[in-house]
């Protein structure tokens, strides 16, 4: 990184001028950012910090300060809990698909065919579909289309609507949403895949390794930073699911669904527990946030191997 | 050898066909349902259409709410990125080139990359409030917050893509006597093209596909409805009705499709660095 000089040559006049001119120019290209960031992220969060430590149910005038009674609530709030437990069993599921799936495709996309082009933009097409018209053309597969297919090969698994079942929903929502989430995990993998250098798998092969060897030793090695990038952002994804849940289940059935983020936005709007919900949502926060340093770490990580 | 490398190529393309197929099969449905009567939906839900019905399109597009909601999501994409590709380079600029010598710009360069680790549902009931509080319960409130909410992410990209390109041009601009505005959009926008066209490309898409937001924000009254929004209200309505459903679903991706279709290159790396790295 470079230094950004400043020059001041005494006795020049127009420079000197420039020079003032400068200051403030920078200032006026920081302020509508700055301005607009404190105001609409900066003060939600302080006024959400404050009303975390209050029982406000968000609509009256009166509120008790009840310190850190809420925090202490949420340790014995079976619905939180559940609504966490979801969410890792849900995340946990999440990468484990998305991982294996689009290394998978990965190497497959990799190999040099007359169709790749073609393939590989269609993979990636659903990455640019908003998420709701995907859960509810979704909704509509697994609610129609599924029992149907079930009907004709006459298989019982398939005859019901697995979005009506509490133990299934978890993976109808799971499927749309691997569906989706495989595309950027995949071109990512193949641009990690050309920057392994072509010399140390011929030499592996003339050395006799065999492809299984070829994969673990090297492809898989050269793969990891990249696999970490990747673990990062889809367990934020699993974490913060919301849209795919509002489209299929809405928390459904008998709140077997219901995410982290569905059960907060409930607790504040519908139960008027707003003070209450606030204090979960700060400690989701805070859970997300150390992810998301890990990612930046991970990020550094990457750029040394490149 | 060249037999065996003949058919693992076979079998490559095999499997890639068939995950092709399972990736178009939920737009093939939509695309063919869209086409259906609701008489023979149900005694023909996979096939083609028996015969092509246009009555679904006539119903969805002789009411004024799919334009009024594309024209929402339209305006509301359109306006937030042209704002970001406005302010963001500006204020990366400044703070790119001042915070190794002013403390105020590199606190202002924390304190907005700080935001990338805030997650969304901290916000989001006392931005609420506060919005209602203000009166920002419409477009004008979303878009704020679209273009407050991209800062930190456009930030921390377009510093770190600063901080690769030398200053010698710019020194030597400042030198001849260019002011400090000359020489950003003169010199320094132009090169910084690629990252704007991640920044833009990344952001549109999100807010474009964006429902929880409007959600929280527009869904109190119909006449801002964004794309997302009027799916959402119009499948609760027509829950029964799934083929005019499917025509919604339909008209509301070829909107994405056409723009994949003329940018796909942009639109893949775009998507690939902006995850990478935000």
């Amino acid at each position: 990184m470079k230094k950004g000089r400043v020059y001041t040559l005494p006795g020049n006049n127009k420079i000197m001028r420039t020079l003032n001119n400068k200051n403030l120019t920078h200032l006026l290209y920081v302020l509508p950012n700055l301005i607009l960031y404190s105001l609409l992220s900066i003060v939600p969060i302080i006024m959400g910090l404050f009303y975390s430590f209050t029982d406000w149910n968000g609509i009256g005038k009166n509120f008790h300060i009840v310190g850190v009674d809420n925090y202490v609530k949420i340790l014995t709030d079976k619905r939180f809990h559940k609504a966490v437990l979801f969410n890792i069993r849900y995340a946990s599921m999440l990468i484990l698909c998305v991982l294996f799936i689009s290394v998978a495709l990965g190497l497959l996309l990799n190999t040099k065919t007359r169709f790749q082009n073609i393939f590989k933009s269609i993979y990636f097409f659903p990455a640019c579909v908003s998420m709701l018209t995907l859960g509810l053309i979704f909704n509509y597969i697994f609610f129609q289309g599924v029992p149907m297919l079930g009907e004709l090969l006459d298989i019982d698994l398939l005859k019901t609507n697995i979005l009506s079942s509490r133990k299934l929903a978890i993976y109808g929502i799971l499927i749309t949403n691997v569906w989706k989430s495989v595309a950027i995990p995949t071109v990512l993998i193949i641009s990690a895949l050309q920057t392994i250098p072509k010399d140390i798998i011929e030499a592996a092969i003339v050395d006799g390794a065999s492809q299984i060897q070829i994969f673990f030793y090297i492809t898989l090695r050269y793969l990891f930073p990249m696999l970490s990038i990747i673990l990062v952002l889809v367990l934020k994804e699993g974490l913060m699911i919301y849209d795919y849940i509002m489209a299929m289940t809405t928390g459904g059935p008998a709140g077997a669904t219901e995410s982290i983020t569905l059960s907060i936005f409930r607790v504040g709007f519908e139960d008027m527990r707003f003070g209450y919900a606030i204090a979960q949502a700060m400690i989701v926060a805070i859970i997300i946030a150390m992810i998301s340093i890990l990612q930046i770490r991970y990020s550094d990580k990457k750029k040394i191997y490149e | 050898m060249k037999e065996k490398r003949l058919v693992k190529c076979i079998l490559v393309n095999i499997v890639l066909l068939l995950g092709a197929l399972f990736i178009i099969f939920p737009f093939y449905l939509t695309i063919v349902s869209s086409f259906k009567s609701m008489s023979e939906i149900f005694s023909n839900f996979f096939g083609l259409p028996k015969t092509i019905v246009f009555d679904n399109f006539e119903y969805v597009l002789s009411r004024p709410d799919y334009f009024d909601a594309l024209k929402n999501s339209l305006i509301i994409t359109f306006i937030s990125v042209i704002s970001m590709v406005i302010l963001l380079p500006m204020c990366s600029y400044a703070v790119a080139r001042r915070r190794f010598s002013s403390k105020f710009y590199s606190f202002v360069y924390f304190f907005m990359v700080a935001g990338i680790f805030i997650p969304f549902q901290v916000k989001m009931l006392p931005m609420v409030k506060l919005f209602s509080k203000i009166g920002l319960m419409n477009p004008i409130g979303v878009i704020l917050f679209y273009i407050a909410n991209s800062s930190c992410e456009g930030i921390f990209l377009m510093v770190g893509y600063l901080a690769s390109i030398p200053t010698d041009l710019e020194e030597a601009a400042y030198i001849d006597g260019a002011t400090t505005n000359q020489v950003f959009s003169m010199i320094v926008r132009p090169l910084m093209k690629p990252i704007i066209t991640t920044v833009v490309i990344k952001n549109s898409l999100w807010i474009w596909n964006d429902y929880f937001m409007p959600s929280l924000v527009l869904s109190k009254s119909n006449i801002y409805r964004t794309l997302t929004l009027y799916q959402y209200s119009f499948r609760s309505e027509n829950s029964t009705n799934f083929t005019i459903v499917f025509a919604v679903m339909l008209l509301s991706i070829l909107p994405i499709f056409v723009a994949y279709c003329f940018f796909q290159k942009q639109i893949v790396s775009g998507m690939m660095e902006g995850a990478v790295k935000g």
